[in-house]
């Protein structure tokens, strides 16, 4: 039969909406079945514009759950009823005799219990719940026994409630299917991503029920529970029984979705989860990553990233337009908490009102534990705090693996975001023997990682090289040390970093290990800041800071170098020789960040005292000296740079003799200071003579090396030996890479000098490309309004200038010449144009002080 | 729109199930055919009080005007939601069995006869 358009559009059956639509009489049980949803609920199933809903899968729901509108003996069946009439399929809906027994059966007796076999089964036929999974049209789940509400202010986890729903219907094989166990630490918001997946999936199941795997009792009476609901294993006493009464139900039915929430003890559900090969899915969460053991495949919930959290903290407490300042704060917070949602949520329990918000932080950093343990208050769907989950998990651990929690306490002190397993091994000594011996032996080893890894403590990339460690969690185990304890850790963390972290030499050739171990040294600094006037502390901190400063991490290394000078005035006088080392230190990492004013006045101070102190033919003065010219240098103050370096020399030659590094350091710098006095010639020839005396110390790959190739390439740029120059700053800038890394700020002045070379040989494009690059690291690394990254655009901003002068003299070429073979006038405009440009950029090159 | 047949042969087929209260649950239908010389068709049957549309969403209405009117029809609790579906149902059942389809089943066309208790389906839709 074929539609001619007869039918009210809210009462239509889906296949009468798609042409060609053919149909038969199922038609008439759709819109009986929404006649049915009517007379019970007083609304219309669908809105007369259900075309669009059905076409758009916009609204897969009806406008209200059934079930509330019918009475509790009558739910289960009528529900299943409307929802079978309401299949998509025409087959699957009831022949309109089987309606009217089912009806006639019910009015008779008044009764929804079906008792003689022959109706029994024609009710359980078309009562049973209908299998509409995914599909458009299918409705609320008909029972929907979930003992939260919804949270208001989830936010985020998208991708991960995509992944659950795609990983729960998908069917691999090798594998359990159709039941996922998601894991993660304590407060990651494990219930609270399978609350959101049940609210949202209503319409994907007949049957949702929700079960505390919390201990064998619990989850007993769970099962009772969904028992009560099913009507079914009512006349087992024994709860076992039941539960296995419901087990059996599942696994004869379709669309059901059990969860069994906070499974840590995989034994508890041993034997009590469905078998399931379609529409039936179990959920699990577990603080447990072994999920092997469940048996079920693990998902991962991980911290909230940065913006989820952020979100998820302003809705919280109801700041619907927040200024900068609040959002910047909340950031800091956010940041603090790591993004663990239960933590983020006690603090929005205790912060309330966005105005309470700045003061938070300080409070939280002070009293960390009291604020982590105190229990949200109101009607709360979590009644764990932070704290007393973690504990929980601790606890469980000391008595399995009392050396994991040992471990687990050193882990705290250490780099949260990625703890290397070579450094743990690298200062093996230094610990107690008997995590010693554990970090040794491969298998005990594995085992304390399995057992940390399987309490989702810490997190694993591979046993063998990283370990992370959520920082919260850090807090946690610090806080809860005994002072005693936490003395020796401190200590033996200490001493691991001086056993590990080499200070460089001259030589640079730990400079590799410096590197790899960086972040966990920071990180040890960090985390034993309360001792730090410990000699070992400050030991390893002159180390770090000395490394940063050759690693051209200037503000890293004046940020330790500041803090270790305000140590020294504690323990040292003013005057002390260490004190004024740190002060020299510190003026030198102030140069290498642009900040030259501060450091000659700094320098000013500590040499005059130095020179009265020390005496001036001290290395220290001298060093003091050199490095106060390099202030005057960089300032611009070339006589009175040049003046000191003469000095500086004379005074070096006589204390180190002729082939000291030292030396050749202050003839460098003289030399430098002749270029920029004019004395071009005397620079050249000096440059020349220090650059061999470098390579003869020091050698052909040493950075000093690499300064000096530098400086005498200006030198012959300065003289208009462009190639020459051009040449000498790509072999600099080459072996600069090489020896300092690509980012390194010299590396970036040697591209950078290259690029003006480059342009004043005309090579316009080169030039530009190269700034551009150059420029926008040195943005990077050292900041925008670093000298360094100044010159940078300056000279940038030259070099368009250049390259529009170009782009003028080719437009302005009368048109007929435009219109010629390009190829064979090509030559003629670009040469005329090409010495027009080389007067200009030689003015405007020179006119600039390059690097 | 339908030809003059097609409009004759769904009367036909109207006539054939629901003549002189063949089924108690369809709207009784007397007589039909198309008004001479002119485009209206017409049909007569069996006169009912409330469809089931007016039940539904003009009940409070109804409730609070000319509530003593109606007592056979309060309160509404399942168990006459029972019944009406039953009757409705009954009436659906029979056109099916009768290879016919209704084709637009939906609470105007259900009407009651309160008087006789019983909800019947209307065979017919006013187009």
């Amino acid at each position: 039969m074929t539609d001619q358009g007869r039918g009210t559009a809210s009462y239509r059956a889906p296949e009468l909406l798609r042409p060609p639509a053919t149909f038969d009489e199922s038609v008439d049980i759709w819109a009986l079945g929404c006649v049915l949803f009517e007379l019970v609920s007083g609304q219309k199933a669908f809105n007369d514009d259900w075309y669009v809903q059905v076409y758009s899968r916009q609204d897969e729901n009806l406008p209200v759950p059934l079930e509330a509108f019918v009475h509790a003996g009558a739910r289960v069946p009528l529900t299943n009823l409307v929802h079978n009439m309401l299949s998509l399929v025409p087959d699957r809906r009831p022949r309109a005799r089987d309606v009217r027994s089912v009806f006639d059966f019910i009015c008779e007796t008044g009764s929804f219990e079906p008792p003689s076999e022959a109706v029994g089964d024609l009710f359980s036929r078309i009562c049973k719940p209908s299998a509409n999974l995914g599909q458009v049209g299918s409705f609320k789940s008909i029972v929907f026994s979930v003992p939260y509400e919804r949270n208001p202010y989830f936010a985020g986890r998208d991708d991960l409630l995509d992944t659950l729903f795609l990983e729960l219907k998908e069917k691999r094989p090798n594998r359990y299917n159709h039941r996922i166990a998601l894991y993660g630490l304590g407060g990651v918001g494990k219930t609270q991503v399978v609350l959101e997946y049940a609210y949202r999936h209503q319409s994907d199941y007949a049957y949702i029920f929700w079960i505390s795997g919390v201990d064998r009792a619990e989850l007993l009476s769970g099962f009772s529970r969904v028992a009560r609901i099913l009507r079914c294993g009512m006349s087992l006493t024994r709860r076992e029984g039941i539960a296995k009464r419901v087990l059996q139900w599942l696994e004869v039915n379709e669309s059901w979705l059990l969860i069994v929430d906070n499974v840590d003890d995989v034994d508890v559900i041993a034997g009590y989860l469905p078998q399931s090969d379609g529409s039936g899915h179990t959920i699990i969460t577990t603080r447990n990553t072994n999920t092997a053991g469940i048996p079920a495949p693990g998902l991962e919930v991980r911290e909230m990233d940065r913006d989820s959290g952020v979100l998820f903290l302003l809705q919280r407490l109801g700041a619907i337009d927040p200024s900068t300042e609040l959002r910047g704060e909340v950031y800091q917070i956010v940041d603090a908490m790591g993004g663990l949602p239960l933590a983020i949520e006690q603090a929005a329990g205790y912060i309330k009102i966005p105005e309470n918000i700045f003061t938070y932080l300080s409070i939280f950093n002070k009293s960390r534990r009291q604020l982590l343990g105190r229990p949200l208050v109101g009607n709360h769907i979590y009644t764990r705090t932070v704290l007393t989950t973690w504990e929980m998990s601790f606890a469980r651990l000391q008595e399995t693996r009392p050396d994991a929690v040992t471990l687990l306490q050193y882990l705290a002190f250490m780099n949260a975001d990625e703890i290397l397993v070579d450094y743990l091994r690298a200062g093996v000594i230094a610990l107690p023997s008997a995590l010693g011996t554990l970090i040794r032996d491969p298998f005990e080893w594995g085992e304390a990682i399995n057992a940390l890894q399987e309490s989702s403590l810490i997190r694993v990339s591979s046993r063998d090289t990283k370990l992370s460690i959520h920082r919260l969690l850090q807090a946690v185990v610090q806080d809860g040390l005994e002072p005693a304890t936490r003395k020796a850790i401190t200590s033996v963390l200490l001493l691991m970093g001086e056993i590990t972290f080499p200070k460089l030499t001259e030589s640079r050739c730990d400079i590799t290990i410096c590197r790899k171990f960086r972040s966990q040294i920071v990180a040890c600094l960090e985390h034993t800041k309360s001792s730090e006037s410990n000699p070992s502390w400050i030991a390893i901190a002159e180390r770090l800071a000395h490394f940063l400063y050759l690693e051209g991490m200037y503000s890293d290394a004046s940020y330790w170098w500041g803090l270790l000078l305000s140590i020294r005035k504690e323990t040292f006088e003013e005057e002390h020789e260490n004190t004024l080392r740190c002060k020299f230190e510190l003026a030198r990492s102030w140069d290498g960040e642009g900040r030259n004013r501060d450091a000659s006045l700094l320098n000013e101070d500590t040499l005059a005292i130095g020179k009265r102190v020390l005496g001036p033919e001290h290395p220290l003065t001298l060093d003091i000296m050199n490095s106060l010219a390099c202030s005057y240098y960089d300032l611009g103050r070339y006589e009175d740079a040049s003046g000191l370096y003469a000095q500086n020399l004379d005074l070096r030659l006589r204390v180190h003799g002729r082939e000291d590094p030292k030396v050749l350091e202050a003839m460098h710098n003289l030399a430098c200071s002749y270029r920029n006095l004019g004395q071009l010639q005397d620079a050249s020839d000096l440059h020349a003579e220090t650059l061999n005396l470098t390579l003869k110390v020091l050698g052909p790959e040493h950075p000093h090396t690499a300064v000096n190739m530098h400086n005498l390439a200006l030198a012959y740029h300065s003289l208009g030996q462009f190639e020459e120059a051009a040449q000498l700053f790509a072999d600099t800038s080459n072996l600069q890479t090489r020896v300092l890394g690509p980012e390194h700020p010299d590396t970036l002045r040697s591209m950078n000098a290259l690029a003006v070379s480059l342009l004043c040989l005309g090579r316009l494009k080169q030039a530009l490309d190269l700034h551009v690059d150059t420029f926008n690291i040195q943005k990077r690394v050292l900041g925008a309004d670093h000298p360094s990254t100044l010159r940078t655009l300056a000279c940038l901003e030259d070099a368009k200038v250049a390259m529009s002068r170009m782009q003028k003299v080719i437009l302005a070429q009368p048109s007929d010449t435009k219109q010629l073979n390009p190829r064979t006038h090509h030559p003629q405009p670009l040469s005329v144009f090409g010495k027009t440009l080389h007067r200009f950029l030689i003015r405007s090159v020179l006119r600039r002080k390059v690097a | 729109m339908l030809s003059e047949n097609e409009i004759l042969n769904e009367f036909r087929a109207i006539k054939k199930l629901c003549v002189d209260h063949s089924h108690k649950n369809l709207v009784a239908v007397y007589r039909y055919g198309k008004l001479p010389d002119s485009l209206y068709y017409y049909i007569d049957m069996e006169l009912c009080e409330l469809n089931l549309e007016e039940y539904i969403h003009e009940f409070e209405f109804k409730l609070s005007s000319t509530s003593q009117e109606l007592p056979s029809l309060l309160p509404l609790d399942t168990k006459s939601l029972m019944l009406i579906m039953r009757d409705v149902s009954r009436g659906l059942a029979f056109i099916h069995e009768n290879d016919e389809v209704h084709r637009d089943i939906k609470p105007r066309n259900s009407n009651t006869s309160y008087s006789a208790g019983l909800t019947r389906s209307l065979i017919f839709n006013q187009t």
